[in-house]
């Protein structure tokens, strides 16, 4: 969903002379899938154990009775991500400068709550 | 509509369909994340973003400093495609 809703800004990303990148835990054939299904034009690349999710903070261990939720749903992360760790990044969207100092975080505990990718192009017009 | 509208109406619709002890686990869950510090450890502005270089979907190797070199860089993290 989130995807989906960067593909429809990633012009005007381009535009402003910035790139854009997803990084995601799940293994690299599961990322191919939804490249393909939303037509993606820009990579969603593989953090096998989310190792660079956590250099930026953003790692946690789902507990065991949310394990057991997730696995009711069909949501196997053992298979999805390819290791028993059960963890998973906090969504988070960082805009970063071509100096590597970080200009923008937005950050939300509750997974459901996403900033809106339109932002994005006001926020890099500002740096 | 946008994004927010869009996964709120998600939301609505998947707590009215899952089992209500399910529910109650993911909130609850979310709640003890909210409050274990983790927003503490997370990346601030003015932070030096730490680099790295990732396959992506296809295999090919690709880097935060060579995406730098053209200029900034977005960068969102996923929780995956289910």
């Amino acid at each position: 969903m989130e995807l989906e809703a960067l593909q429809h800004v990633v012009d005007d990303i381009r535009q402003a002379q910035a790139n854009l990148v997803a990084v995601s835990p799940q293994l690299p054939k599961y990322s191919k899938q939804v490249v393909k299904k939303h037509n993606l034009d820009f990579p969603v690349l593989a953090d096998p154990n989310n190792r660079v999710a956590s250099s930026y903070g953003l790692t946690f261990s789902l507990p065991g009775d949310l394990r057991d939720v997730y696995s009711s749903f069909g949501i196997e992360l053992d298979r999805f991500n390819g290791n028993d760790l059960w963890q998973l990044p906090l969504p988070g969207r960082f805009i970063i400068g071509a100096d590597r100092v970080i200009k923008s975080v937005e950050v939300h505990p509750d997974y459901t709550r996403r900033p809106d990718p339109t932002q994005i192009v006001e926020l890099l017009s500002t740096i | 509509m946008n994004l927010q509208d869009t996964l709120d109406q998600m939301r609505t619709q998947f707590e009215a369909d899952a089992p209500p002890e399910a529910v109650k686990i993911m909130h609850q869950a979310t709640a003890d994340l909210a409050s274990s510090g983790i927003m503490d450890e997370v990346l601030k502005a003015g932070d030096t973003a730490p680099s790295f270089t990732l396959c992506d979907q296809n295999g090919n190797d690709v880097s935060s400093a060579a995406l730098l070199a053209q200029g900034p860089l977005v960068v969102t993290f996923y929780r995956g495609v289910w």
